[in-house]
């Protein structure tokens, strides 16, 4: 680029490339009780969710905890082919060792970039 | 509006301790081992997307050959679910799918030629001469029937051409 101004102007990419991952931001709440939960056990309340609701054969898709935050929110990675059965575990899991707890999925984006920041969770500290 | 189409699944039961025993086994008994396998593979969603039209529409209690029914738009997962089936009642079995037919009359077809076609197998395996004897009588009569079958097509075709030419002249 050359120019004066151009010097600060941004460069756009647009990827139209299939998306090769989708990644949720979720978290899992408990009734009545805190989030505690660490990576391992995530893992497997998703896996056993997708075992119960599309099998063994829908729980062979990979699923990656990307990261689990402090205040419980994680970061999944999924195969996008597999993005809307994931999604549809999550929403209709209601129950992991008698205990009921729920999904809330918070963002969903083929993008990494787009999830570091949401303008629902934005904390303005004027405002608080 | 449109008729709902269907796939049916022509398969036999294998017993892994041999087939010459006879066995007490119902229609429910595969229904629901069926059942089982596709919910194991394919969870919540695949029972309930399949269990309407899911259904065993045939079972021969001595050739242990049975005629599963399934939705056409997912007869697939029916399909890796009849793999996965490991127990019929209470007898260890598994399925080998032989045909996959659009009607029932079109997997009857295939039983009749399959059938003939393992009937030189039976012999091998007959220890007594009275079975023997049995076997081919049946292979007479399977070779009968194809004879007059044969002949029959052959009459029709002459009869076709026969008009054909007549037409012509």
């Amino acid at each position: 680029m050359t120019g004066d101004s151009e010097k600060h102007s941004y460069l756009r990419q647009v990827d139209k490339s299939p998306a090769p991952y989708f990644y949720i931001k979720t978290s899992l709440e408990y009734e009545g009780r805190g989030l505690e939960t660490d990576s391992l056990q995530l893992k497997h309340v998703i896996m056993q969710s997708m075992t119960e609701v599309f099998g063994q054969v829908g729980a062979s898709d990979t699923v990656d905890v990307l990261k689990l935050s402090a205040s419980g929110e994680a970061l999944l990675r999924v195969p996008s082919r597999s993005f809307v059965k994931l999604w549809g575990a999550l929403t209709l899991f209601g129950k992991y060792n008698g205990l009921p707890c729920v999904f809330r999925v918070q963002q969903v984006s083929s993008s990494l970039m787009s999830l570091s920041c949401n303008s629902r969770t934005w904390d303005i500290p004027a405002m608080s | 509006m449109v008729r709902l189409k269907h796939r049916y699944f022509l398969a036999e039961i294998i017993f892994p301790d041999g087939r010459r025993l006879q066995r007490n086994i119902k229609s429910n008994d595969v229904y629901f081992s069926v059942r089982e396998a596709l919910h194991a593979a394919y969870g919540d969603y695949g029972i309930g997307v399949l269990k309407s039209s899911l259904m065993v529409k045939y079972l021969n209690k001595d050739t242990h050959m049975v005629i599963v029914r399934a939705k056409r738009d997912f007869y697939r997962l029916a399909q890796a679910a009849l793999t996965f089936v490991k127990k019929i009642g209470e007898h260890d079995a598994f399925l080998n799918t032989l045909h996959i037919g659009g009607t029932i009359r079109a997997c009857q077809k295939f039983l009749i030629r399959h059938h003939r076609q393992h009937l030189p197998l039976l012999y091998q395996e007959c220890d007594t001469q009275e079975e023997r004897d049995n076997v081919q009588l049946m292979l007479l009569s399977s070779c009968v029937d194809m004879e007059t079958f044969s002949k029959k097509t052959e009459e029709k075709e002459r009869s076709l051409s026969e008009i054909a030419g007549e037409s012509l002249t």
